[in-house]
């Protein structure tokens, strides 16, 4: 059995890179494998490039021996390409697409009547620009999931596999997610009657608007804000009305009565990123749910929400809210030790001769076979670089709750992070030269009977040894901290 | 708890240590200086053999308590002082050489004043014998039982340490 995520456009790209850092605090519900692929015809979209540099990070931070620890505990894996594009050439506009001078005068005019002037002659190399319109008739003709990459892929492992679960992200205001969801999804359910052997579950996550932006006052096709809830009414009515619904065995709907407001709209490529929002926390969470699910009851509707408006607490979380805490609050305190004190130490001590200060150091990394400077470029700084991702991602969630009002509620992220706004009233998340040292006890995995410091995780990391003889000491210490960081 | 629990611990290991080195004097050095061939040249008319080696074993043995509170100090200093939350405000070396400096006069002093009249190279022989008494009780104290953070300060121990990884080392390999 495997687990597949697919994520279409920049939500569901976003909402994948939630589900990543979740598989990085172990809170997938077993050890299968996950296979990620992204949908976005905006292949140089800023969230999709994100989430597309988180994955490759996790991938290289991952080795095998790591499921010893709840860090990075699930292999995730994903085609040789992540990011299928419906249509190939960016300069293609929808004229080209469909050989418009080649139609019949009948199809010209219905087609005049479907798509107005700018839908018709954008290109789509900064994808769909929020017109599920243009998506729909682009899926609809490229989508060839028998004899296609990625999808034959996917095919090929299913074949093979019992019970895999399968998810689409996406959201239902935009342009991708909108068009790609129904249409992937209702050509997966054909698959069903051909695997026999494996009676695979199919859900998804739709996001109904839970951002907004300014409008953009360029005269270039692009998604306006103001369309959201319109395009939500008509995307809902439709689904209903086909029975796009009925394709799910399980289907996660999510919104936000507080819709944050992300600044300037872009229109699609490396400007169009956002910063994350805690309903990704909830889709990703939702994908959690669907992976673990053992009976799929087709009447029941389940309904969640936050206790208070505006406010989002542990006990709000879709998980035990106690292990979900320990798992992100431990994730949270490793990103920061490790980025801020361990492996700015490590640096330090592989050119002096003061190991002794630092007897984890010589504990871990004064052992044959241990290159220093190897282990640092091949495991040490691809595992910072996770952190640091992680560490702008848990501050983006806690703003989207809290924004500047100075209470917090998972974690004080000025404490390692600033958060600015640009010109265009844009966030930029960026981490901290110098992190607050002290700061570090008040992330509590809550289980704790007191507050753990840094002198104390210092104190017990020089108390562990790496028993062995190999050459892992740098894994062992990653996983050792890891460990320390949670109790 | 927990660190309260290791520090008693640490302290029995020290009295452990004390104890076995006042076994080591009274009866090793003692037959030691008792053999024929262990000759302290002495002002032969103030004291007589016996007596010097007597007056001698007790200053050595308050020469043991003073390193052994010696120890002490740097298991306290080590255990509540040096804390470090970052690589920067890590300990040296300094604190633990310090202290045995410092141990090292106060056992030179106590020697050259208060050990009994000698001659020739009596009194350059006595003092050897004190400060290899109060070196070896600090090291090995220290270097068996330093508190984690320091447990490397030590001299020798981080190479100990390493040999004692190797043993472990070979021993895993041969149980394989």
């Amino acid at each position: 059995m495997s687990y597949y995520a697919i994520g279409f456009g920049g939500t569901g790209a976003k909402c994948i890179e939630a589900l990543i850092h979740l598989c990085a605090a172990g809170m997938m519900p077993d050890d299968q494998e996950l296979y990620i692929l992204f949908v976005d015809q905006d292949d140089d979209n800023g969230s999709l490039g994100r989430a597309q540099k988180l994955l490759k990070i996790y991938k290289k931070c991952r080795t095998e021996d790591a499921a010893t620890v709840d860090f990075l505990r699930s292999k995730i894996v994903s085609p040789k390409k992540d990011n299928w594009l419906p249509e190939e050439d960016k300069e293609a506009t929808l004229l080209k697409f469909v050989q418009y001078s080649n139609l019949t005068t009948e199809f010209k005019h219905m087609f005049d009547v479907l798509y107005d002037k700018k839908e018709k002659t954008t290109e789509m190399g900064k994808g769909f620009r929020g017109h599920p319109s243009i998506g729909a008739a682009v899926f609809a003709a490229t989508v060839d999931l028998d004899s296609i990459d990625p999808w034959k892929e996917i095919k090929g492992r299913l074949e093979k596999e019992t019970d895999s679960r399968i998810m689409f992200f996406g959201s239902i205001f935009g342009g991708t997610g909108a068009a790609g969801v129904p249409t992937i999804s209702r050509l997966f359910n054909n698959w069903r009657e051909i695997f026999p052997k494996n009676p695979f579950r199919l859900g998804s996550v739709l996001t109904l608007p839970y951002f907004t932006f300014k409008k953009n006052e360029q005269d270039e096709l692009h998604a306006d804000a103001r369309d959201f809830a319109v395009n939500t009414q008509t995307a809902l009515q439709y689904y209903q009305q086909q029975d796009y619904m009925g394709v799910f065995d399980k289907a996660y709907l999510l919104g936000c009565d507080d819709p944050r407001d992300m600044g300037k709209a872009e229109i699609g490529s490396q400007n169009q990123v956002n910063p994350p929002h805690w309903v990704e926390v909830y889709a990703a969470m939702a994908a959690i749910d669907f992976f673990k699910e053992e009976k799929f009851i087709d009447d029941r509707y389940n309904l969640i929400g936050r206790k208070k408006a505006k406010v989002l607490d542990w006990t709000d979380l879709p998980y035990k809210s106690v292990e979900a805490r320990k798992k992100i609050t431990s994730l949270l305190r490793f990103a920061f030790a490790y980025h801020a004190v361990y492996l700015p130490a490590i640096k330090k001590l592989r050119t002096e001769k003061n190991a002794y200060w630092a007897p984890w150091f010589v504990d871990f990394f004064k052992r044959p076979g241990v290159e220093v400077q190897s282990k640092l470029d091949n495991e040490l700084n691809p595992v910072d670089e996770y952190c640091e991702q992680f560490l702008k991602w848990l501050a983006g969630i806690e703003y989207s709750i809290t924004g500047n009002t100075g209470t917090n509620f998972l974690a004080d992220y000025a404490s390692f992070a600033e958060l600015t706004k640009d010109d265009d009233d844009k966030l930029e998340i960026t981490l901290r030269d110098n992190f607050i040292l002290s700061k570090f006890a008040d992330f509590e995995v809550g289980d704790q009977k007191k507050k753990v410091d840094l002198m104390t995780l210092w104190e017990r990391m020089c108390e562990r040894y790496s028993v062995g003889t190999d050459e892992n000491g740098s894994r062992k210490f990653v996983s050792e901290l890891y460990r320390q960081c949670g109790q | 708890m927990k660190e309260m629990i290791r520090f008693v611990l640490s302290i029995v290991f020290l009295a452990f240590v004390l104890i076995i080195t006042l076994v080591v004097i009274s009866y090793g050095e003692a037959t030691l200086l008792k053999e024929s061939y262990v000759v302290l040249p002495l002002e032969i008319d103030k004291y007589d053999n016996s007596l010097w080696v007597e007056v001698f074993q007790t200053w050595a043995v308050y020469g043991v308590f003073l390193a052994a509170g010696f120890s002490l100090m740097w298991l306290i200093v080590g255990q509540f002082k040096f804390r470090p939350e970052k690589y920067g405000d890590a300990g040296g070396r300094m604190p633990w050489v310090s202290f045995l400096i410092a141990l090292l006069l106060l056992t030179l002093t106590m020697g050259y004043f208060l050990t009994p009249g000698t001659q020739d190279f009596g009194k350059p022989l006595a003092l050897s014998f004190y400060l290899v008494n109060s070196f070896f009780i600090y090291w090995f104290s220290s270097v068996m039982f330093s508190p984690s953070t320091v447990k490397y300060a030590p001299w020798l121990s981080y190479r100990l340490a390493m040999a004692a990884n190797g043993l472990m080392r070979t021993f895993q390999g041969a149980a394989k």
